[in-house]
């Protein structure tokens, strides 16, 4: 029984790996056709990607919008969960479901909503300074992932001690001070691994963006777009590094969250 | 003696480097009280989970009627325990609990509804059967499960520190129902604690252990009153250890040894071990075995003079604190009739000479 | 010495003062963002496309009317549901085993290979998707070994542009978003109740159906459940994968619906329905899980571990 339970779990282990150890490879398959058997030695279509004015264009993008959105989420999110740990209100059920929508439902359905609103307010979809993109692709990210941070940084301040912010008002420090130098500290990892989430999630979303996007493409948004013209092994390289990209990034996260209040941080 | 029914023939229990229990060897009767006595880390738990089968000894044995079982997984033992933290089955009803081992094995439903009305009965549950245990108080969940374990008339029945999360007035009330239904229903019980208080109420037998060792086994009685190493008299009630010094030996024991404490030469039982002139030992007096002397000492008494420092009140007595000439501390109980002494007077202590233990280790 | 009391000190001290302060910008900002938007979408649900394909505000069911009548809408939503159905109970079977492994079977660095088990959750939802066309394509990998082996003379082409590889893609992608819920679960359940099943005389088998199985049930449905609803919604892998198939599933109707069928109150009125089913499966999915919450757990505690648990994941 033991045996049956560790080649089945070795095996899903394998399956949810093989896909992307896959995509790696063929990376530096030596073909533009994309089969078997793999031709490994190569480094042309790296090469490829970083002349590729398009995805260079589209990956600018991704990071300020990505940027842009971590600004938003924490500057909703934040004071959002604190309003949920600390105050309780008319419509607060309301509220909370609400905040937690665009993570529960499909992401499409999110985005063809903004879509409607940002249609029926007349703000067009390509609206904003031409460096960065449109403001509703920028709202649309920021108000999505906002669900993250209220998430994460509610389920940080569940955990805090209260009694900390107590001791500092009780030493005469006034409510701003005991904010700034008291909890802030305290939710330091917890405020830090909601902005990493939120950029990674911002890179890698699609659905909303699909849907706001104006004149400039994300890097999926570009992906996708080379993938329907058909397979170029370009697509390999970009996703490569993707996949790299990610997998630091939630090892950063991953220390963060296993360092409460860092020592590092 | 009673016959062994269980038996641990040096049982060693690694963890990596660590010796949690180092070659201890026992024998526990049918039918009695044996109490696993210990600090944390003494290694009492750790054999308690060898005999309910959850770990491996790393060498040893252990023999059950008369037939190893160390082998065995624990559902093959004839051995139920009642855990710490009760684990209870959280999705399971009172009942659904208590039948659970009944059901593994099989037995025919008639009797099991049978067997779980008596043995809730017992406990006093019989009300609560439906309910799922969030809903029980700590001390209903502890009978609840005791009851399981119960049901299944196990030859031996492990408790795991089982009143550690009762406050303190149904711990009491606990421990002496605990006593009542051993005695009624005849199962040998093997019991862990750190409490001694609890091992002295409760025990037919205590095995003392320290760092994976029995430092000591023995009825109640003979543990409080003739403790064997300095651990055993530090660790049950209150003693006076009071540094001493061999004057003359004598051999092991028989007759009384001559030790000098404070520099007076008093008089106590010949420990079991030899002694060696000039040896330094330690006297062990406990502190309800003293008595303040005016005037004419009683015979076959020790005497010490001491300062009296502070008198601490406690209700039924009044624990007195005495400096010795060499600078070493005693404490004696005054009960409600007696004078009390002004701190900084002298007072004179006596006690009976066999009420001293000479500790050597 | 005490500072003296100005009116603004108590003023703000007032509860319903400080309340609304700390609601200003969080609600305000919701209720722009995303109230008014999920409003929005009912609203163009219940208006009018003219002949002109301009949206009139005139309040008409005409929509929803189509909606249900028309055979294609119906039979998409419920092809979607088949698709996430079976998407769901692989991944169920999958992620089980897996979660139980690393729960009760791996001792030395469990951390590590949790986190091992999640990462590909964090890699681009594309990349996941995609790679399977490389796996899947007739001149693929699975077809290229396959033929190796010497097993097939002629690649198999049901593999990809089928709804197979739709689902299998899809499993793939929510496999560790399964497994998360459940691993959680089956981690928190005591080792002592183990032990008591085991000194209760039930062997391996009858201490995982009795004990551990119930125990494990609010991860599974939180699984079950994230993962239905993230096929049933999700866009892409019918459109990368699926071939003739691809435009059968309800996002791909919604999406073009808003972009090349132009017909944006249809759009809508499809979107909503596709809402109601999931809000509806969510409440069930909560229902039936506090039921199976032996634990006792305050609803707020758990609420905020599966909400952790959504938040890593990476959707379309």
């Amino acid at each position: 029984m033991n045996r049956f339970l560790w080649s089945v779990g070795i095996g899903v282990f394998i399956f949810i790996y093989a896909p992307l150890l896959v995509v790696v490879l063929y990376s530096f398959h030596d073909s533009r056709i994309i089969a078997w058997p793999l031709q490994l030695g190569t480094f042309q279509w790296y090469g490829v990607l970083f002349q590729d004015r398009g995805m260079l264009d589209a990956v600018a993008a991704s990071l300020k919008l990505a940027a842009l959105a971590v600004v938003i989420s924490l500057g909703v999110g934040v004071p959002g969960a604190f309003l949920l740990d600390r105050h309780e209100f008319p419509g607060k059920t309301l509220f909370q479901r609400l905040v937690l929508m665009p993570l529960i439902l499909p992401g499409i359905i999110t985005g063809v909503s903004l879509l409607t609103f940002f249609t029926f307010i007349g703000l067009p979809l390509s609206s904003g300074f031409p460096a960065i993109p449109g403001w509703p692709v920028v709202l649309g990210h920021g108000t999505a992932l906002v669900s993250v941070v209220v998430t994460q940084v509610f389920a940080r301040l569940q955990r805090l001690d209260r009694f900390q912010e107590e001791a500092s008002m009780d030493l005469y420090a006034n409510g701003w001070w005991t904010f700034w130098h008291v909890t802030l500290p305290n939710i330091r990892t917890a405020l830090l691994g909601a902005a990493l989430l939120v950029f990674t999630l911002s890179l890698d979303e699609i659905a909303v963006t699909f849907f706001l996007i104006g004149r400039q493409n994300t890097i999926p948004l570009q992906i996708w777009g080379l993938l329907r013209r058909g397979i170029t092994p370009e697509v390999n390289a970009i996703s490569t590094l993707i996949f790299l990209v990610s997998v630091i990034v939630i090892v950063v996260w991953a220390r963060l969250m296993h360092d409460p209040e860092g020592a590092n941080a | 003696m009673t016959d062994s029914l269980v038996e641990l023939r040096s049982l060693t229990k690694r963890f990596g480097d660590f010796v949690a229990i180092d070659d201890v060897s026992l024998h526990i009767g049918a039918g009695e009280f044996l109490t696993l006595l210990g600090a944390s880390g003494s290694g009492k738990t750790t054999t308690l989970r060898m005999i309910a089968g959850f770990e491996q000894p790393t060498a040893g044995e252990i023999w059950m009627d008369g037939r190893p079982i160390h082998f065995l997984p624990p559902y093959k033992r004839n051995i139920n325990t009642v855990f710490q933290n009760y684990a209870l089955f959280p999705h399971m009803s009172v009942w659904d609990n208590v039948s659970y081992g009944l059901r593994m094995r099989h037995v025919a439903k008639p009797e099991i509804t049978e067997r779980v009305g008596q043995v809730l009965e017992m406990v006093h549950l019989e009300q609560l059967a439906r309910r799922a245990p969030r809903q029980l108080s700590g001390g209903q969940q502890q009978r609840v499960a005791l009851a399981r374990a119960l049901v299944n008339r196990p030859k031996v029945l492990l408790l795991d520190e089982p009143l550690g999360a009762l406050d303190l007035k149904l711990r009491k009330e606990m421990q002496l129902e605990l006593k009542h239904l051993q005695t009624q229903v005849g199962i040998t019980f093997v019991y862990v604690t750190h409490d001694q208080e609890e091992a002295l109420t409760m025990s037919n037998r205590i095995a003392l252990m320290r760092a994976g060792r029995i430092e000591q086994l023995g009825s109640p009685q003979d543990i409080y009153d003739r403790p064997a190493t300095r651990y055993v008299a530090d660790f049950i009630g209150e003693t006076n250890l009071l540094p001493a010094r061999v004057a003359s030996p004598v051999p092991a024991g028989s007759g009384r040894v001559t030790l000098i404490v404070d520099g007076q030469p008093l008089l106590a039982p010949a420990p079991a071990s030899a002694t060696s002139a000039g040896q330094e030992v330690w006297l062990s007096v406990r502190p309800e075995g003293m008595s303040l002397v005016n005037g004419a000492t009683p015979g076959d008494h020790n005497v010490l003079d001491g300062t009296v420092e502070e008198g601490i009140y406690a209700g039924s007595l009044t624990k007195l604190r005495l400096r010795l000439k060499d600078g070493a501390t005693l404490v004696l109980h005054l009960g409600p009739s007696d004078h009390a002494v002004p701190v900084g007077r002298t007072a004179r202590v006596a006690w009976p000479v066999d009420h001293g233990v000479c500790l050597v280790g | 010495m005490t500072a003296g009391a100005t009116w603004l000190d108590r003023f703000r001290s007032k509860p319903r003062v400080r309340t609304a302060l700390a609601a200003a910008l969080p609600v305000g900002w919701v209720t722009t963002f995303l109230f008014l938007p999920y409003l929005l979408l009912l609203l163009h649900s219940l208006w009018k496309l003219d002949d002109n394909q301009m949206i009139v505000h005139q309040w008409t069911l005409a929509s929803y009317r189509r909606l249900f009548t028309t055979a294609v809408y119906p039979s998409t939503i419920w092809f979607s549901a088949k698709i996430a159905f079976s998407v769901t109970l692989l991944s169920l079977f999958l992620a089980f085993p897996l979660a139980y492994l690393l729960a009760f079977k791996v001792k030395r660095h469990k951390n590590l290979m949790y986190m091992a088990v999640i990462i590909p959750l964090w890699v681009s939802y594309l990349v996941r998707a995609y790679a399977w066309k490389i796996i899947l394509g007739q001149e693929g990998i699975l077809n290229g070994l396959l033929a190796q082996a010497g097993l097939i003379h002629r690649p198999l082409e049901f593999l990809l542009y089928s709804k197979w590889a739709v689902i299998i893609a899809l499993t793939h992608i929510y496999t560790p978003f399964t497994l998360m819920p459940i691993y959680a679960v089956l981690e928190a359940i005591p080792n002592s109740l183990k032990e008591a099943s085991q000194d209760l005389y039930a062997g391996r088998w009858n201490t995982f159906r009795h004990v551990i199985l119930p125990l494990s049930l609010p991860g599974v449905l939180a699984g079950c459940t994230f993962a239905f609803v993230l096929s049933m919604g999700d866009f892409i892998a019918p459109q990368l994968l699926g071939g003739n198939d691809s435009a059968l599933m309800v996002s791909n109707v919604v999406v073009s619906l808003f972009g090349v069928a132009y017909n944006w109150p249809l759009g809508a009125a499809v979107s909503v329905v596709m809402l109601v089913i999931v809000v509806s499966l969510l409440t069930l999915a909560n229902r039936l899980e506090r039921r199976f919450n032996y634990r006792g757990e305050t609803a707020a505690a758990r609420k905020t571990d599966a909400l952790a648990a959504i938040a890593t994941e990476a959707r379309a």
